[in-house]
């Protein structure tokens, strides 16, 4: 608690509000930013630690970037610098994005932010209707670079039983988007 | 095609000449920059929630100790927010 002009101010309540707005703000561009940070390190490791650093770098900065806009602009900049440090500490023979692929991305995923977070709750929402066993299957296939044929033998299935078990978790995640994306508007 | 090489850039199996034309294709259209984020959104949240589910599996294959949060529940705000925004 403080005098301010005679009055007594509640500071800690003052901090709490600026840390609401800090909060809603990033959580608002989180799901293009990490989207944009995952899509070029691959690692979700990596991107935890960049999403930190940039939230850290945000933070220190914040009294500079209250403004939703400027915020956002120093948001993807940031997270772009810590994309370029990461990569520069990887090894020479790995295959990485030059610089100009990545300033594109990230111009592209701030420019795409607002849908973005609204897509995000209509995944977030079709993926958790799922049950654990959909998801793991519809993940494996998502991310693995075998073949349902591949797929299907290492799991002691037959591809047709695979492909039509994928078809019909796939079917279910895009009714649940189109029922709340209908519900919605 | 073009989604191939996003889903082999992914998995780590995309060859020299083929990032070379992933890249070629992300710095000349829009439209594959967005496919390649919309990509990569849709991973991290099949992750987010295989990963999540993994650690309520294994939270719940073993037995809860004195202490142990019994039934966790997902966060909405990132934990590395938590932690620099709402620490003391």
């Amino acid at each position: 608690m403080v005098w301010r002009r005679g009055v007594l101010f509640d500071l800690s309540a003052e901090i709490m509000e600026v840390k609401k707005r800090f909060t809603a703000l990033f959580i608002a561009c989180e799901p293009a930013v990490r989207s944009f940070v995952q899509g070029v390190v691959r690692s979700v490791g990596a991107t935890e630690e960049i999403m930190q650093e940039t939230a850290v770098v945000l933070w220190e900065k914040y009294a500079d970037a209250t403004d939703p806009d400027t915020f956002r602009k120093l948001l993807f900049a940031t997270a772009k610098y810590k994309i370029l440090s990461w990569q520069r500490d990887q090894s020479r023979e790995r295959l990485l994005f030059t610089d100009d692929a990545i300033s594109m991305l990230a111009d592209e995923a701030m420019k795409t932010q607002e849908a973005a977070a609204e897509r995000q709750r209509l995944l977030d929402d079709a993926v958790s209707g799922l049950t654990v066993e959909e998801r793991q299957l519809l993940w494996q296939s998502f991310t693995s670079s075998e073949n349902v044929k591949t797929q299907a033998l290492r799991q002691g299935k037959t591809p047709m039983a695979l492909y039509k078990k994928l078809q019909k978790i796939r079917k279910k995640v895009l009714d649940t988007l189109e029922e709340k994306r209908e519900k919605d508007s | 095609m073009n989604r191939e090489l996003i889903k082999k850039y992914h998995a780590g199996t995309i060859t020299r000449e083929e990032l070379g034309e992933l890249q070629r294709l992300l710095t000349e259209s829009e439209a594959f920059r967005r496919e390649f984020l919309l990509y990569s959104q849709v991973e991290v949240t099949l992750a987010g929630q295989v990963l999540f589910h993994n650690d309520m599996d294994e939270a719940i294959q073993t037995p809860p100790t004195e202490g142990m949060v019994k039934e966790p529940k997902p966060v909405k705000i990132p934990v590395y927010l938590q932690k620099i925004v709402f620490a003391e």
